[in-house]
This record gives structure tokens, sequence and C-alpha cells, in this order.
């Protein structure tokens, strides 16, 4: 019989295998077998049609924001241009849908193929910056990228866009919402058990290295350029997956989806949920979609009141960042890191008065 | 001839302007060590809070001007504060993620509540394009700018920040008072700039929001670690663009600086005209 553990009120681990566990108690495990029959199982039962396209869209932004939270969260790149790759993912799987007659299992993968090797171009001159300087690289490929967009007609259908027409999976019509949400949460888990693995390998380790000094890991015999590189195409090529399922839910997209407000958005959301935490990825989609509808709904009640439109779907943008702002300022880890805050206060009770955790520090790595 | 001559004259003109704003970002940048990227929506905030005052009856051109330079004064004095002030000093990249935040926010308030009644006024009544008018008051900024900064003492003291931080600290100045006060003029600076270009190219309400990044390719042509830099980066950059939309292709006005900084970044991410930059985090 095996004995179960619950939560542990220090660290009493006494070997490396031990350490490198997901789980690192019995309650953990729990837990996430309930979330697995919550999301697969009571979730889309319950939900409505309305429920189910915003879960579809919480979805989505989770595959996205866990990429950027592998490039910027633990690799330490900042990338002001995942929107674009995002993008390039949706605009690949359209066209090779309609204009190839390509079904759903080759188009998704190609959105995220094309997304990686490009995503691999733009970061063969960026790796090489730091700082604000790679900032500065990506908010330029960023615009390129949409001016493209824009401007190749032929492919993209200028700033109307194009529509996705053919939507049959394995006999079904994907635009069936349950549908596309059993699709898109088997990839976000099957994605987020890959990302929790690759951070566990070595590769992870590297990534940590260089985020927190690039010099030392270079000192460690890492080899930063290759592992940058590689870091790159990984956020890319989960940034184009999500984009290619945005196509699918979407249905129809156009230039102004992929712009840079909607980068600075994928940012605030692994801000807003914790850089460097993978759960922290999804807690911030689901806070970013949920102040969007929000924000949608509360407009849609002011037109029915006053009959007048008052356009405050758009101030969600200035909701996000000033949420964004408060959580630098305040909590820097994010919901993530406050949530181990919280756990730590209860695992060390009654001697959780005043300790810190280190979590009123910077963000590591970062000088 | 003469078309070169024009085209050689107006990219002096768009030119000055961007010199003019990358001035600001470049004293925020060597005071507080803080890169803004939310000063291009300074510059577009200036010119709808303009665009609205000069709508209103009675007040003419130049009370618009003014009031709105008191209000962005105000405004940026409010976001330092608020803001900025409580993060650490060098911490770059949360300062980073900090104006990409306010950028965000900007955003979101332009395109909600002022978007519209701004592309109303200027299908009412129009700009007025008067671009020798422009040019004169952009290059009396910029002199304005650098005689302050070279003359008065207050300006001796934020170039003394921006040398050596620990030094103007141990020899007892009030660095926070001093950040602050370089983000106000940096802000005025960007507002004024970001009217001027608006009046320049006498254009609709879309390119205003598309000036939130069309100066940064100007800052890193120019150089970061200088304000001559930024002024001859901001004048070349003018320059080039103009006679891009001139001569080849107009989409290409607005490609062209992305494709320089994408290029530049490379092969000399210091800028044509720095020499070096002291940079906490920044080691190569």
């Amino acid at each position: 019989m095996k004995r179960f553990h619950s939560h542990q009120c220090g660290n009493f681990k006494s070997s490396y295998k031990e350490e490198l566990a997901v789980f690192q108690n019995d309650f953990g495990r729990l837990w996430f077998i309930i979330g697995l029959i919550v999301v697969f199982g009571l979730m889309p039962l319950s939900a409505n049609s309305h429920i189910l396209r915003i879960l579809n869209m919480i979805g989505i932004y989770s595959i996205a924001a866990i990429g950027l939270n592998v490039l910027t969260g633990y690799t330490g790149m900042i990338s002001l241009g995942h929107s674009a790759i995002f993008g390039l993912g949706a605009y690949t799987a359209v066209i090779l849908a309609t204009g190839m007659n390509a079904p759903f299992w080759l188009a998704v993968p190609a959105g995220g193929a094309v997304s990686a090797v490009i995503g691999i171009g733009i970061g063969l001159p960026a790796v090489r910056l730091m700082g604000f300087y790679l900032c500065f690289a990506t908010l330029a490929c960023q615009k390129i990228m949409e001016f493209i967009f824009i401007h190749w007609r032929g492919a993209t259908g200028g700033t109307g866009g194009i529509s996705l027409s053919k939507t049959a999976f394995l006999g079904m019509d994907l635009k069936n919402d349950i549908i596309l949400y059993y699709i898109t949460f088997i990839l976000l888990a099957l994605m987020a058990w890959i990302a929790v693995n690759l951070m566990r390998s070595r590769f992870g380790r590297a990534f940590l290295a260089i985020r927190d000094d690039q010099e030392a890991a270079e000192m460690m015999g890492i080899p930063v350029f290759k592992y940058k590189l590689l870091s790159f195409a990984f956020g890319s090529f989960y940034a184009g997956i999500a984009g290619a399922l945005f196509a699918y839910y979407n249905l129809n997209i156009s230039p102004g989806l992929f712009n840079l407000s909607f980068s600075i958005i994928l940012l605030a959301m692994i801000i807003i949920g914790g850089l460097g935490s993978l759960p922290g990825s999804i807690f911030g989609a689901i806070v970013v979609v949920l102040l969007k509808e929000t924000s949608v709904y509360s407009d849609r009640l002011l037109a029915d009141t006053f009959g007048a439109s008052f356009n405050l779907s758009s101030l969600y943008e200035f909701a996000v960042g000033l949420l964004m702002a408060l959580f630098i300022i305040f909590k820097p880890k994010g919901l993530a890191g406050a949530w181990s805050h919280i756990n730590s206060i209860f695992r060390l009770w009654p001697f959780s008065q005043g300790a810190d955790y280190g979590f009123k520090k910077s963000y590591p790595g970062h000088k | 001839m003469t078309d070169l001559w024009n085209l050689l004259f107006k990219g002096l003109l768009l030119g000055s302007i961007y010199a003019l704003s990358a001035m600001g970002f470049v004293l925020i940048f060597k005071t507080g060590k803080v890169i803004n990227l939310a000063h291009g929506q300074f510059m577009a905030m200036g010119t709808f809070i303009f665009l609205l005052l000069s709508s209103l009856s009675g007040l003419s051109v130049i009370t618009a001007l003014l009031m709105t330079i008191l209000i962005s004064l105000f405004m940026i004095f409010a976001i330092e504060r608020l803001f900025i002030r409580p993060l650490p000093p060098v911490d770059m990249t949360r300062c980073i993620f900090m104006t990409l935040g306010i950028m965000l926010m900007f955003k979101g308030l332009i395109s909600s509540v002022l978007l519209s009644p701004a592309e109303d006024i200027l299908r009412r009544q129009g700009i007025y394009s008067t671009h020798t008018a422009s040019l004169i008051i952009g290059t009396i900024s910029i002199l304005i700018f650098f005689l302050f900064l070279r003359t008065s003492s207050l300006g001796l003291y934020i170039r003394a920040v921006g040398d050596n931080r620990n030094a103007a600290i141990s020899l007892g100045l009030p660095i926070e008072s001093l950040f602050t006060f370089s983000w106000v003029i940096a802000g005025m600076a960007a507002v004024v700039s970001g009217i001027l270009l608006t009046i320049n190219s006498g254009s609709g309400a879309a390119d205003l929001v598309s000036m939130e990044t069309r100066i940064f390719p100007a800052i890193v042509l120019g150089g970061l670690g200088s304000m001559r830099g930024a002024v001859m980066g901001g004048i070349l950059m003018g320059i080039l663009e103009t006679c891009a939309g001139g001569r080849i292709s107009s989409p290409l006005r607005d490609l062209l600086p992305y494709m320089i900084l994408i290029l530049i970044l490379p092969i000399r991410h210091l800028g044509l005209f720095s020499n070096k930059v002291d940079l906490p985090g920044i080691k190569r």
C-alpha cells in the first residue's frame, strides 16, 4: 500500500528525481484528475453555446500564451511580434484549407510549422541582440508582417481579410462549438504537457540558465545562440498552432486582428498570470478573455438601457493595460506567484507570519 | 530637379519633427535608464487633445496648443508618479513592461473615446497645412531644448544624472525630482512634435493611430547614447522616408523605417552616431 502525501511543511526531497517530479504530492495529482474531469466532462456538457465560445477563446489564447511564456518568461527574450506570428499561423491555415483543399489535421500543424520557420528567420538577427534592442527588432518584424498581411492582396485578401469555408474534420463540422472545444482543449493539454516536460529537460534548464545569466551559461558550455533560436522556434510554433485554431474559431481573419495591441495583450496575459510559470499563462488568458467579455457585455447592456453606443468594447485594452501595470507594481510574479504565496501561508501556518519567500524580489535574471 | 529639392525640404520638415520627439526619448533614457515605449502614444494623445480643443469655438490655435501642453504636462506628471516611480530604479525589463502597459492604456482610451470625435472634427474642418510654420516651430523648439540642456543649471543636473547616477546621488542631487522633470519635458516635446506631425502631413485620424511606433526607427538609427545622435537620426530618417515615398512608391513610405530598423540592429545596434551606451544588464 502506497502512502499518500498531502502538503508537506518543508523540503524533504532526498533525490534529484523527486525534485524533478511534476506533482510534488498526491494532493496535486488529485486536483489534476478532478480538473481533467471538469474540463473534458462537466464543462462542455453543461455550457451553452455562448459560454463554449468563451472557453474556446481561453483555450486558444492559452496555447499562444504558453509559447510566449517559454520565450519571454523562461528564456528572458521580450517579443513584441508574437501576434504577427499568431496571424501567420492563421493565414497559413486559411490559405491551405481554402486554396489547396487541405484538411484540418494538415492545416493546423502546417500553420505551426510555417510560423516556427519564420520565427527562426526572425530570430536569426534578433537573438544576437539583448534587452530592449530585441524589443525593437521584434517590433520591426511585427510592423513588416502587418504590412505584408495588408498589401499582399493575392494571398491574404488585403484589409478585408479572407474567410475559411472548409471546416470538416473526420466527418464532423468544426463550426459546431463543442467539437472545436474538444479539439482545442485536447491540443492545449497535449501542448502544455510537452511544455512542462520540456522545462524539466536539459532544454528547459538551458533556457533558465540563459535567462538568469547569459555569460555564465555560455561559460558552462551551453550553446546560447542555438538555445535562443530553439526557444524562438518553440514559442513561434505554439503561436502558429494557436493562430490556426483561431482561424477555425473565427472563420474570418483580417490584418486588424493581429496588430501591435494584440502583441501587448499577449504579453499582458503572461505578466498577469506570472512570468516563468506555465499554469500562469492559462490564468492570464482566462483573466484577459473574461475582461474582454465583460466589456462587450457591459457595452451591450448600456446600449440596451440608453439606446446609444458607448463603444466600451475597445476600452478593454485600457483595462488590460491598467491591470498589467498594477500587477507589475504590486505582484511582479503574477497570479501564479500569488497562488503559491497563499499556498505557503496555509502550509506553514502558524509560522508563516512575516515570511517573504522571495516574493517581493524583481524578475529573476533581469538586472 | 525642383522636385528633388521639394522632397528634400519636406524630408527635412518631417525629420526635424522626428528629431524633437527622439530627443525627448533619449532624455528619458539617459536620465532614468527607462525605455519609454509609450513615447509615440504621448504624441498621439497630445494630438487628439489638441484636435478636440481646437474644435471648441472661441479658442485660437495658439491657445489650444498652450492648453494641450498644459494638460499633457499634468498627465505625464501623473503617469511618472503613479506608474514609473514605484518601480526599482534600474530594473529595465520591468520598465519596458510598464511602458507597454501604459501604451496599451493610451491605445484603449484613444480608440474607444477619442477616435470618433477626432474623425468628425477632421472631416468637418480639416487641419492647417502650413509647412513653413511647422518647420519654424520645430526648429525653435529644438533650439530651446538644446539651449535649455546646455545652459541652465537644471539642464546641467539632468545631464549629470545621465552621466553617472551614483556620483549625482553622492553630490546631493534630488534625482527623483529630476527624473520627473525630464519625463515632463520629454512628454511636452513629444506632444508638440505629435501636433506638428499632424499639421505637417495633414492626414486623417487613422494616420494618427500609426504614430505610436513611427519614431522608434529614427531613434535607433541615430543611437540612444546622445542627443546629437537623436537629432541626426530623426532628420536622416525623415529624408529617407520622404524620398522613398515620393520617388519609389507610397506604401514603401510606411515600410521603409522598419526595414532600416531590422537591418541596422544586427549590424550596428548602437546606431550611427553614438559610440557607447552604458546600460545595466546589457553587457555586450
